[in-house]
């Protein structure tokens, strides 16, 4: 669906992204982990469109990035950044709705209407749906901005056509239920023919329901594949500097990483 | 304003009865409110063209009217009413509702692109370099003897203000625009420095005037309709009526650039052409509202916000609905403006500052204590 093909950002002389190559493909749920600084930020938003690569080049569906209308692009694939900053009262109901915009001229159907409210059960956030955006909780507008991506690739969704979701930490203020139901949600969305990139903080979060794996760092691929091959304690160790120790996960059987606190203060630069 | 006020207090309290009653969605009670505003304005038309020195009826006026595009009514009417009212009512009365119309809606496109909603016309430097070229256009130009100046007569000060409106437009696009990109951020900034700029430069005619061009200078930068007749409105016309008619159609687009820029082009809309278009259509309507009516401060800012706590903040209600209340305010307050001190005239700028500052002070003092913007 979406190939990211040897992208190098090079900003001020400083190498940000370098040479970092990625395919999203429908079904598979990508994650992109690494530690703050690592060029995830950055290699994103060349995968997004809102930063132009240095060197090498994003294709979609065969076709480069820029030679795609924008409304065009907006059917089959969305992104969902961070920090969203709404000054105006809009509803949560009709921030959902926006994510209608690509599919309506004018003025929303009820069609439209009934889809922004599925989407909002789907993110547990329908009883908001009256609530001024701006008063919200950090949590609760994440989860109603997922629930806009949701509504933006509802058709194709349905349709079980292959379209795209982008995701720059959606997970940012989410307490531990909220957390788990949005990757339960996303890989749910993965099966049905979306092709999922996230960027994630939470190791244990991504062993659990990731496909692919792509840690970062300085600004390169410092280990691609699945959970089982990259959750290594020598890969997680150099990747972050923090001593780990990697077990099983008593239910799910996929790998838990544990920081070994005690060693951590040695291995961060600059500790107290 | 007895009439008016009264009637922005019932709908104040009729959009909270109706906001109240849960089962109306939002958007309904929009379309109810906009069709009470198109009434409330063609109320307020009928009245204000009737209220003068020479008194007309209503009916006198449907008379008159109809009279004149050829379907007679035997109606009677006096023939100084006629002339009056097609003369100096109508033009004046159609050019409030088109100028009030057109700084409302620039204004809610300016608050929209900037996500701001204390953006302004004013803001980008639109309006100062409209007034820095008629200050020019009266200090300067008037005095000089040049052929192309006799010419245009009293067309001279309109044309100055819309160039110099359009030229500071042009100017601050500029400067905020690398690649292609338009950073509003910057285009503010650019705005705050050229309003300086004018400033100065004002200052500086100011001070070469004599006390003629200094009584004009001062009274045209309160703003006046008392100018009005049909060749100006004419002039105007086509600019006015392209941003009321052309800008609520890029409302959707406005709506998903409040949630930023980037999340706007992940939902399709072609941001920069976007902006492009906001900015040539808000800098012609605004230079040639000037060029009219001179400076008319605080209807690009106030109607926008009030229309926001009736019906929210999306643009497929709020362009529509400032253009509507911008005429019905403007139109107002030039009624009051020609018949307070009647047989002179206040300034109307006097009249709408006066209006805007306190209802401006008092959403910022709302505002602080609900802890963020409309």
């Amino acid at each position: 669906m979406i190939q990211a093909k040897n992208i190098t950002v090079e900003i001020d002389q400083k190498i940000l992204v370098n040479n970092v190559s990625m395919n999203l493909d429908p079904g598979k749920f990508s994650v992109i982990l690494g530690k703050n600084g690592a060029g995830k930020s950055t290699f994103f938003k060349t995968i997004s469109g809102d930063m132009k690569p240095t060197s090498g080049e994003v294709l979609v569906e065969g076709h480069s990035l820029d030679s795609i209308a924008p409304l065009h692009l907006a059917r089959k694939r969305a992104v969902m950044m961070q920090n969203l900053h709404l000054s105006f009262s809009f509803t949560a109901l009709e921030v959902v709705l926006m994510g209608r915009a690509p599919h309506s001229h004018g003025f929303e159907s009820s069609q439209d209407r009934d889809i922004a409210m599925e989407c909002m059960r789907k993110a547990a956030v329908d009883h908001l749906a009256n609530r001024s955006f701006p008063t919200l909780s950090g949590g609760e507008k994440q989860r109603v901005q997922f629930a806009r991506m949701l509504a933006q690739l509802w058709n194709r969704i349905e349709e079980k056509q292959p379209c795209c979701l982008l995701l720059d930490e959606p997970l940012a203020g989410l307490d531990l239920a909220h957390q788990h139901s949005v990757m339960h949600l996303v890989r749910n969305l993965s099966r049905k023919n979306v092709a999922v990139m996230m960027i994630i903080h939470d190791l244990n979060l991504a062993a659990q329901y990731a496909d692919e794996v792509n840690v970062m760092k300085n600004g390169r691929t410092f280990a691609l594949g699945t959970p089982n091959d990259v959750f290594k304690p020598e890969i997680i160790e150099m990747a972050f500097d923090c001593p780990v120790d990697i077990m099983r996960h008593p239910h799910h059987h996929c790998p838990l990483v544990i920081a070994s606190s005690d060693r951590t203060t040695f291995k961060v630069k600059n500790a107290v | 304003m007895y009439s008016g006020s009264t009637l922005v207090k019932f709908m104040n309290t009729f959009a909270q009865y109706v906001s109240t009653w849960k089962s109306v969605p939002r958007f309904r009670l929009s379309f109810v409110l906009l069709a009470g505003m198109v009434g409330a304005l063609g109320w307020l038309i009928v009245i204000s063209v009737g209220i003068g020195a020479v008194s007309i009826s209503p009916g006198q006026v449907l008379a008159i009217i109809l009279d004149s595009i050829g379907i007679s009514t035997g109606w009677a009417y006096e023939p100084v009413q006629q002339s009056i009212l097609m003369n100096i009512r109508l033009p004046r009365v159609i050019l409030a509702v088109i100028v009030g119309a057109a700084l409302a809606i620039s204004g809610a496109a300016m608050q929209g692109l900037f996500r701001n909603p204390l953006a302004d016309p004013g803001l980008i430097g639109v309006s100062s370099g409209a007034a820095l070229s008629t200050a020019v256009a009266m200090v300067v130009l008037s005095s000089l003897t040049l052929p192309l100046i006799q010419f245009l007569g009293t067309a001279l000060i309109p044309i100055a203000a819309f160039a110099g409106g359009t030229s500071a437009t042009i100017l601050v696009y500029r400067l905020s625009t690398v690649n292609g990109k338009t950073n509003v951020a910057t285009m503010l900034l650019a705005g705050i420095a050229i309003n300086a700029m004018a400033g100065a430069l004002i200052g500086f005619m100011i001070f070469l005037a004599d006390d003629d061009q200094l009584r004009d200078l001062t009274f045209w930068t309160l703003g006046s309709l008392g100018g009005a007749v049909w060749s100006s409105v004419w002039v105007v016309l086509p600019f006015l009526l392209a941003a009321i008619f052309y800008l609520p159609r890029l409302s959707k687009g406005l709506n998903t650039i409040l949630l930023g820029e980037a999340e706007a082009r992940h939902l399709g809309v072609r941001v920069e052409r976007l902006k492009k278009i906001i900015i040539v259509f808000v800098g012609l309507a605004v230079g040639a509202a000037v060029s009219v009516s001179g400076m008319i401060g605080f209807v690009g800012l106030v109607v926008p916000h009030i229309l926001r706590l009736w019906i929210g903040p999306d643009h497929r209600f709020l362009m529509p609905g400032s253009a509507i209340l911008g005429g019905f305010l403007l139109l107002g307050s030039d009624l009051v403006a020609r018949t307070m001190v009647s047989p002179a005239e206040l300034p109307i700028g006097v009249i709408t500052a006066s209006i805007g500052a306190p209802f401006f002070l008092w959403l910022l003092l709302r505002n602080r204590e609900i802890g963020g913007y409309l």
